[in-house]
């Protein structure tokens, strides 16, 4: 079983892979689902209410009765509610993804818990749409989520501490999200295979690489052409640019910088675009690396396959359309954008919704009784293990650079 | 490392899909449930909220009765609302009431490794729903031949050979390695996790304790793996481990299944790390660079040397000597040097005689008879108190072994 075909069983390749077409008539689809249920809902309460009314003052004092409800007051003249469009939804999604950015920088978390955080909210709106679950009920969930799903273990506690947000406000909804995940929590990240390519590019530098059957060249070949490379004219890195990397330590150093690069676009600008859903994670690897050092990555892919290879145009054309997205990067909108988007919102989401705690409670209490577990020791044991587990990682978890 | 960038196709192609992997029983099915789709094309799904996605996943299955009852589980037979002839199990989470953080971390691994992991000898997961009351339901592939436990310990009744044990070893190794393949350490195999399938198919399951090892720093737990089928690094608390956990364990399986009781006991964590050191060998700094610095490590009152090759050929000449070699790399007490999953498939031993049974010949439990419902009694990983494995075990004093 090759590589390939790992990915291929994989469910973010099985479930979670599309076509830019595929994924934006998917989006289209759940906005206008969630939209005319919005907007149903609002004409069918709107007739029980007018038609005691309606010899009367009519549209007004209707108006008067919606605007209790949740209308701003502008909806109420007009027959149908001003909902947020298929794109300012989308705005909004974007912005706060990148407040779960700023949220995950500031728990300090491992950039692996990070990114799946990302990667489930986006995942997650694919079949929800804000306006039936705005994402600020969202975000703190599902970020809780991953980190449980990556074995982070930051207990809900502290973590509702951190986050400012109730026991509640963070746990009602993860069943939820993880419904809208499709129970599928794997999220296999470009940046796990990021250090491997550095250590290759670092013994290609050394010529000490292992080289691949059907390259037909030494390792020695190898080194003498990387450092023959010419640095990339596009980017006025001022001296750096002219000159040459003539020595393997200025090599390393050059490889060290695109890898350091390469490694803030996979932890940001990736984790807010659409390319984990378009591409496999090497190709936005690699992708992410020829950003920053083109002619490095160009012939650091020469290395990975035979020149000759039928496979190498397509690889190609496919890295540098990821890396196109890449850098346009993201379209964040202004926090002023976004409050308008906010309150535009508050007047048309899902009335059924709006209590997700509440709805939770209900869920729970209701479940209770149908599922009361005579407690066994067995199940004790089994989580005890659990809780001493989380104590050692607690205790013994800041030390992450134990070996240094 | 996944990286090379081979895929044949870029993703947002739509060409079909031909990986063959393990497909469900076949029942009909849709293409919105969230397991069963992997052979479609990945054109866009007709839009749909989550919602609904749910309910219709739910009425494809019915429930029957209950055959299974684990720690945090029940477990019923059931069948495709499409095809009552085509069984499944149904995994029914029950609601933790001490787990106040919400969806447990058992549910979470489980579902997680089950999800990404399709492979013959791994169970299949086919779905997961909510039923009402957010009780989580997990349909799995059906397996009404018991487990691998029942086999070993039924020693009246059941009776194997080399090719038997080669037969399942094999099975066992392919579904580990595919596991670490994925970055997924199963972290508790033994022998009543290894469920019979109705054709004789051995399946890994239970991966409640199931973690992915992805990251390079990842800071483990130590205290999971059933404690006989526990790596001595784990007992001495290393905080970086990898998939050899899991190979030391497969190989505490394989001398299981040749004496037919576990190969190292302790009723307690010192005293079984103490049998490995008297079983296996001490691990000293000569045999282990820097094990005197794990945080656990006792330093060993009485120093046994690391057991040679006559030792196990001794105890497991049946499996002739290249066996008793891939066992005696799966027990490298130093986890750098102990055969790595991969490393276990390619050995020898694979391809010399005894050929492995056929999967259709191997011994059925209770010679044949189909026992339903009789796991309710037993609790996972027990050994019965006064089981017949106990008074064998006593008969082998490991310490008069000692040389
Ligand atoms: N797919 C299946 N087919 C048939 N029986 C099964 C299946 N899965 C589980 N069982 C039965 O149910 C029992 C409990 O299942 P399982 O081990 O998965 O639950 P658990 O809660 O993880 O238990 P534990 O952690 O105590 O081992 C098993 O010992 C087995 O008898
Ligand atoms: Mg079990």
């Amino acid at each position: 079983m090759t590589e390939d075909e790992v990915y291929r069983a994989s469910t973010q390749y099985r479930l979670w892979s599309f076509t830019p077409h595929a994924l934006a008539s998917l989006r289209a689809g759940t906005h206008a689902l969630a939209a005319e249920k919005v907007t149903a809902a609002r004409r069918s309460k709107r007739d029980v209410v007018s038609r005691p009314s309606a010899e009367g003052n009519g549209v007004d004092s209707n108006g008067a009765e919606e605007g209790r409800d949740a209308s701003g007051g502008v909806a109420n003249a007009a027959d149908e509610v001003e909902c947020l469009t298929l794109a300012e939804a989308q705005q909004l999604v974007d912005f706060y993804c990148s407040k779960a950015i700023e949220l995950c920088n500031h728990l300090k978390w491992p950039a692996a818990v990070k990114a799946t955080a990302l990667q489930y909210l986006r995942r997650f709106y694919l079949s929800a749409s804000p306006l039936t679950y705005p994402p600020s009920t969202i975000i703190k969930p599902t970020i809780f989520l991953a980190n449980k799903t990556e074995n982070h273990n930051l207990s809900l506690d502290e973590y509702a501490a951190k986050a400012k947000a109730t026991r509640d406000q963070i746990l009602a909804p993860e069943f939820i999200v993880s419904q809208g995940l499709r129970f599928t929590f794997d999220v296999r990240h470009p940046l796990r295979g990021l250090p491997g390519a550095y250590m290759e590019l670092l013994s290609l530098a050394d010529g000490t690489a292992e080289v691949l059957e059907g390259v037909g060249k030494t390792a020695e070949e190898l080194q003498e052409e990387l450092m023959a490379l010419p640095h990339d004219t596009k980017k006025a890195n001022g001296a750096s640019a002219a000159e040459k990397a003539a020595d393997v330590p200025s090599l390393k150093r050059r490889i060290h910088t695109a890898y350091i690069a390469a490694n803030k676009a996979l932890e940001t600008t990736a984790l807010l675009t659409d390319v984990y859903f378009l591409y496999t994670p090497s190709q936005i690897m690699f992708a992410a690396l020829l950003l920053a050092d083109t002619p490095l990555t160009t012939f650091y892919l020469t290395t990975k396959l035979p020149p000759a290879s039928p496979l190498l145009p397509r690889i190609r054309a496919a890295i540098e359309s990821c890396a196109r997205i890449l850098r346009a990067g993201p379209h964040i909108v202004s926090q002023a954008e976004a409050s308008r988007l906010k309150a535009k919102l508050e007047r048309c989401r899902d009335q059924d919704k709006l209590d997700l705690v509440g709805l939770d409670r209900a869920l729970k209490r209701d479940g209770r009784e149908e599922d009361v577990v005579t407690e066994s020791v067995a199940k004790r044991r089994k989580l005890e293990r659990e809780m001493s587990a989380r104590e050692g990682e607690e205790l013994f978890g800041p030390e992450i650079g134990r070996r240094a | 490392m996944a990286m090379s960038p081979t895929e044949t196709v870029a993703p947002s192609s739509n060409t079909k899909n031909t990986v063959v992997r393990t497909k469900p029983p076949k029942a009909p099915q849709t293409s919105n449930s969230s397991a069963t789709n992997h052979d479609k094309p990945r054109t866009a799904p007709a839009p749909q909220l989550f919602e609904s996605l749910n309910d219709e996943e739910k009425r494809k299955y019915v429930k029957d009765k209950q055959v299974g009852k684990g720690t945090y589980a029940d477990v019923f037979v059931g069948h495709f609302a499409s095809s009552p002839s085509t069984k499944i199990a149904i995994k029914k989470i029950r609601f933790n009431a001490d787990f106040k953080d919400g969806i447990s971390m058992d549910t979470i691994r489980e579902i997680r490794a089950l999800q990404e992991l399709r492979h013959p000898n791994i169970i299949a997961l086919y779905s997961v729903f909510s039923s009402k009351n957010q009780n989580l339901n997990l349909v799995l592939e059906y397996c009404p031949r018991g487990d691998l436990m029942e086999l070993i310990r039924d020693t009246d009744n059941v009776h194997y050979g080399t090719a038997d044990i080669k037969a399942w070893m094999g099975m066992l190794c392919r579904a580990v390695w595919f596991c670490h393949e994925n970055f997924i350490l199963h972290r508790d195999i033994k022998p009543n996790n290894l469920l019979i399938a109705a054709d004789g198919e051995l399946k890994l399951a239970d991966f409640g304790l199931a973690r992915s090892f992805a990251e390079p720093e990842t800071r483990m737990t130590y205290n999971m793996t059933t404690r006989f089928y526990r790596p001595p690094e784990l007992f001495y608390q290393a905080r970086h481990y990898s998939g050899v956990v899991d190979v030391w364990s497969v190989g505490c399986v394989m001398a299981e299944l040749v004496l037919r009781f576990p190969f190292i006991q302790g009723d307690t964590d010192i005293e079984t790390a103490n049998k490995i050191s008297e079983t296996i060998g001490t691990p000293t700094e000569d045999n282990w660079p820097g094990v005197t610095q794990l945080k656990a490590y006792l330093a060993p009152t009485n120093v046994v040397p690391v057991k040679r090759k006559p030792f196990y050929m001794d105890l497991f000449s049946s499996l002739g000597s290249s066996g008793v070699d891939l066992m005696m790399s799966m027990f490298a007490l130093d986890p750098r040097k102990r055969a790595t999953s991969k490393q276990v498939l390619q050995h020898e031993w694979w391809q010399q005689e005894p050929r492995p049974s056929r999967k259709e010949d191997l011994p059925k439990r209770g010679g044949g008879v189909e026992v339903m419902g009789d796991d309710l009694k037993r609790r996972g990983g027990e050994l019965p108190a006064e089981g017949r494995a106990d008074k064998v075990a006593r008969k082998i004093d490991f310490g008069a072994m000692k040389k």
